[in-house]
């Protein structure tokens, strides 16, 4: 529906510009400029103004496809451009999130440590993350969760190698830039910066 | 403020991606385009409505989608410019029995759709018959014997 017959446009603009020099291509040329001319009988024509909307047709159809490449790559979540890994300086946390969300979506995020066998991990979700997003689930249910100034303090219990786990499941409310952290109390500390789109 | 916000972006957004598409893409109505369309409205109403369903938000959005659709058309009536802009102005395909083959190149349209709407139309087989044949602004295409 869109793309009709574009193979002979680099031709056109080829002879519009008379680079051939040629007479089929001056004639041809000729044949262009007494086309676009305007009429005047039987309707009034502003074909100047016409060529600008299809020209804005034809980048426009570019532009289309150039967002839906970007959605498949992940521009507007989901891919490769959005998902990410990070692990902490200290090997001793590992993030996995989206780094852009769209408004009212919900998206996972994986929260990996790695301490000291059968002890409890207390993880500090920033602030920032839980004014722009809220929780709509969390696996497993935390021993204790406690909201300080700096965010929520989730304590889980690792197991006998030292690792534990939380899945959590945020649902995006506000619009815009969102500069958080999640870190260990008394470990390693990962930056995540993400971007909801309204 | 929220259901004027979202019925404002959607408008736009919508008029922008119908502008793009150009005026061919609904003006022979395929019953696929017609299945397209309701498509296309599905996806909007969550957009439009939010998680907000009720009726009063659903009256506010329909008021403003009127009342930007009204200012519209009130704007075009009194600036043809922006009128000419918006909806653009017939442009003539066929001039005495010859095709403007550049004109159709870049309105995207084929001789076949011509021809198809010469023979619905006046009933003709050849373009010769045609004096005149205008792609005119809602995509149809009106054919002037000669």
């Amino acid at each position: 529906m869109l793309g009709a017959g574009r193979s002979i446009e680099s031709g056109m603009t080829g002879d519009s510009q008379g680079h051939d020099g040629s007479f089929t291509g001056a004639r041809r040329m000729g044949g262009l400029e007494h086309e676009m001319k305007d009429r005047e009988h039987p309707v009034a024509e502003d074909i100047q103004l016409q060529r600008k909307v299809w020209r804005f047709q034809r980048v426009g159809w570019y532009v289309l496809l150039a967002v839906v490449v970007l959605t498949l790559l992940g521009l507007f979540s989901r891919g490769p451009l959005s998902s990410l890994v990070t692990v902490s300086d200290q090997q001793d946390l590992t993030v996995q999130y989206e780094r852009f969300h769209r408004s009212g979506g919900s998206n996972s995020m994986i929260i990996r440590t790695q301490g000291k066998p059968d002890q409890a991990v207390t993880v500090l979700i920033g602030s920032a993350m839980l004014e722009g997003f809220s929780i709509d689930s969390i696996q497993p249910q935390p021993l204790t969760s406690a909201g300080t100034s700096d965010g929520l303090a989730l304590t889980l219990m690792a197991d006998k190698r030292g690792a534990a786990t939380l899945y959590l499941s945020w649902r995006s409310s506000g619009v815009g830039l969102f500069k958080s952290e999640v870190g260990i109390v008394a470990g390693g500390r990962i930056p995540v910066t993400q971007f909801i789109y309204p | 403020m929220d259901a004027v916000l979202r019925a404002g972006a959607i408008y736009l957004a919508l008029m922008v991606l119908f502008k793009i598409s150009g005026r061919r893409s609904l003006g022979e109505l395929t019953s696929f385009d017609f299945v397209l369309l309701m498509v296309i409205g599905e996806a909007t109403q969550q957009a439009l409505l939010g998680d907000d369903f009720s009726v009063t938000n659903a009256v506010l959005v329909i008021v403003t989608l009127m009342v930007i659709d009204i200012g519209f058309s009130l704007i075009k009536r009194r600036f043809k410019g922006v009128a000419k802009l918006i909806d653009g102005g017939p442009t003539i395909v066929v001039e005495n029995g010859v095709f403007l083959r550049h004109r159709m190149h870049e309105a995207r349209i084929q001789e076949d759709d011509i021809m198809e709407a010469a023979r619905i139309g006046q009933g003709f087989e050849r373009v010769d018959q045609i004096k005149y044949a205008i792609l005119e602004r809602n995509g149809k295409i009106s054919i002037i014997p000669v």
